[in-house]
């Protein structure tokens, strides 16, 4: 440092200053050139940690964006309720595909039939997947079996044709409504109202289509079939309770007390008196989604442990390989001290070489990162969810900032190595 | 005075036994003399040229250089005085492959304070010197042994040092090769740069004015050459 004390002026500084680091940036790329398949391994860490850095910085941000999404779409009025219980940080079993029987059509209309002012409608849903027969041709689908009130419900539109009646959904009714893609797959560019189709082994008539809605995390009307709920129940599953029900309540502000009419009512009907007794779920769409924050949180915390892991490990590599290098140019560091380098110089240049090293292993790290992120970013598109490209600056900004930190934690030890050298010792080595 | 030692000692411990290289060595050298140290290997000369050149630190006695007391500097002093005061010529030439010949040559002047364009020219100004201006951007690793041996003296240059110490220059060159790196030291000489060469060589050694004979750590005889030695081959472009 002395010599910069006695340097002539600011600008001299800097150009000193600047060709050493030039100096030992070059020195640095020579090494990773030099043995490509070592540097890449020893970078590998980094890169892999810095990666991880990206991602998970800049997926939250997606996330966030997509639930707020879905809430728009699906509306921010909806309660859900679910057969079986559920504390608050978990979804009930029955979203894993447990079946539990416990809600049944009549806990829907007892929830009606209340004439809680705030409850406008309310739709109930069973589901299963089964063979379609069309003529010959046979295919696989997903069918809901639900109430009249469900475009209602769920803010669908008719197409063409119209949804089932009141009537048809209490009296087994042989009627389906199709989703707009599946409508397409399946009959092309006929007009399907009116033809017949198989579901299992009955036999249905198509009566209407969807308009086209578009992905969503909870259901993808756009490829499915609409059955009455009395068909789906008696005639393809063979069930008499149902899956869930969603409520749709007037206004945002009246949810809370909606839930707690519905959990009254529910609670009533099937002889509760504990709450902790309960043997069904009631939540708003809103936090239904929250529970894919808790699992996309659990994926985010899962990669930062990866990439405080990777990039840990990544700095050992980085010191052992600066180890080496230094033990390899012993004797150029023993003439650079024969010819008036300080301690503090030889120190600084494997310093900057080490930090060199990492902050390139952290700019590839981000243009993987980038990378992925696009990828993440075309496939959720491509399966018609809604999915910003986010690639936040604050992870490019820490992915440098770390990369280099790294190379200075752990370049210190062997720059400090290389700088107690004994002289005449390095320019001896052979 | 330039070089003033007195009673020079070094001893080397290692697992507590201490070995005495120099056991009290005195001499002075005058600015621009020619100097050889010269000695069988085991002798000490290497030692006391390490400590010459402020590469190791002496163990007793005295050493001044331009009456300045050596053994009274910090490490960060002895690195300055290596910096501007001495250039060293190596039998191994340690040059970096890696680096082309210019920035060789360029790179004591990393540690010291000169501008990017006046380390080039003063490179370059030297290179021509030794007559090698045509291989500016060559690596080292290119050149001939000869070659390797002038740019090291090119950078042993570059600081304009009070002192050239040349550790068996020629020791690893055939003997045209050797004759011109001697020519070149000795007209470095003419030109007033005081040189200090250490070789087990009598004949190379005989190149310099002044021969001080070492053998297990004592001066055997310092006297001046009856027949010195005149390398011939080019002239050093001045």
């Amino acid at each position: 440092m002395q010599k910069f004390l006695k340097g002539k002026g600011p600008a001299e500084k800097c150009s000193i200053n600047n060709m050493n680091i030039l100096e030992s940036i070059k020195n640095s790329w020579h090494m990773i050139i030099r043995n490509k398949m070592r540097s890449f391994l020893t970078m590998l860490g980094i890169i892999i940690g810095i990666t991880a850095v990206m991602i998970v910085l800049s997926v939250g941000e997606s996330v966030q964006g997509l639930i707020l999404n879905e809430v728009k779409s699906i509306g921010s009025n909806l309660v859900g309720v679910l057969p079986g219980y559920s504390d608050e940080n978990s979804p009930p079993s029955s979203t894993f595909g447990v079946v539990i029987t416990s809600l049944k059509y009549e806990d829907g209309e007892a929830i009606l039939k209340g004439n809680y002012p705030y409850v406008e409608s309310l739709a109930m849903y069973v589901s299963g997947s089964d063979i379609i027969t069309i003529e010959d041709n046979k295919v696989s689908a997903t069918f809901y079996g639900t109430t009249a009130s469900y475009p209602d419900v769920q803010n669908s539109s008719i197409e063409e044709g119209r949804f089932f009646t009141k009537e048809e959904e209490i009296g087994n009714a042989r009627v389906v409504v199709l989703g707009s893609q599946i409508a397409k797959d399946l009959f092309g560019d006929q007009d399907p109202i009116g033809m017949k189709m198989k579901i299992k082994k009955s036999s249905f008539t198509v009566i209407g289509i969807f308009k086209k809605k578009g992905g969503s995390l909870i259901q993808n009307e756009d490829g499915n079939l609409f059955v009455p709920i009395s068909t789906a129940q008696n005639n393809l599953l063979g069930i008499n309770h149902i899956s869930f029900m969603r409520v749709k309540i007037d206004k945002t502000e009246n949810i809370d007390g909606a839930i707690e009419y519905i959990k009254d009512t529910l609670r009533d009907r099937h002889n509760i008196a504990d709450a902790k007794e309960d043997d069904f779920t009631v939540n708003s769409t809103a936090q239904a989604l929250e529970t894919i924050s808790v699992i996309t949180d659990a994926l985010r915390f899962f990669l930062a442990a990866i990439a405080a892991i990777s990039l840990i490990v990544g700095g050992f590599g980085i010191m052992n390989i600066m180890l080496a290098t230094v033990q390899e140019r012993t004797k150029e560091i023993g003439l650079r001290k024969a010819i008036g380098a300080k301690n503090t110089d030889i120190t600084r240049q494997f310093l900057i070489e080490a930090m060199a090293i990492t902050f390139i292993s952290g700019l590839i790290g981000i243009i993987i990162g980038s990378l992925f992120l696009i990828l993440i970013s075309v496939i959720v598109n491509a399966m018609n969810y809604h999915w910003d490209l986010i690639i936040s600056p604050l992870s490019i900004i820490l992915g440098c900032i770390v990369s280099i930190g790294i190379g200075l934690i752990f370049g210190i030890a062997p720059a400090r190595k290389a700088s107690l050298l004994n002289p005449i010792e390095a320019l001896r080595y052979e | 005075m330039l070089i003033s030692v007195k009673n020079l000692q070094k001893d080397f411990v290692n697992d507590d036994v201490v070995t005495s290289v120099l056991k009290g060595v005195t001499f002075d050298i005058k600015k621009g003399e020619f100097v050889s140290i010269m000695g069988p290997s085991g002798s000490g000369k290497s030692t006391l040229m390490h400590i010459l050149s402020f590469l190791d630190k002496l163990t007793g006695g005295t050493y001044s250089f331009e009456d300045r007391d050596v053994s009274q500097l910090n490490d960060d002093e002895l690195a300055e005085m290596r910096s501007k005061k001495v250039g060293f010529i190596f039998q191994s030439f340690n040059l970096l492959n890696r680096s082309s010949v210019l920035e060789n040559v360029m790179l004591p002047l990393v540690y010291t304070d000169t501008s990017a364009e006046e380390r080039v020219k003063k490179a370059k100004d030297l290179l021509e010197k030794v007559g090698l201006s045509h291989r500016l951007s060559y690596s080292p690793g290119k050149l001939s042994g000869g070659e390797k041996q002038r740019v090291a003296i090119a950078r042993a240059l570059i600081n304009d040092p009070e002192v050239i110490f040349a550790d068996e220059p020629t020791g690893n060159l055939d003997s045209k090769s050797g004759a011109q790196v001697m020519k070149i030291l000795q007209d470095l000489n003419d030109q007033g740069h005081t040189i200090i060469l250490v070789t087990h060589e009598k004949s190379t050694a005989e190149h310099a004015e002044r021969i001080i004979r070492i053998k297990d750590g004592v001066i055997l005889e310092d006297a001046k050459v009856s027949q010195r030695q005149r390398a011939s081959g080019e002239m050093l472009n001045k």
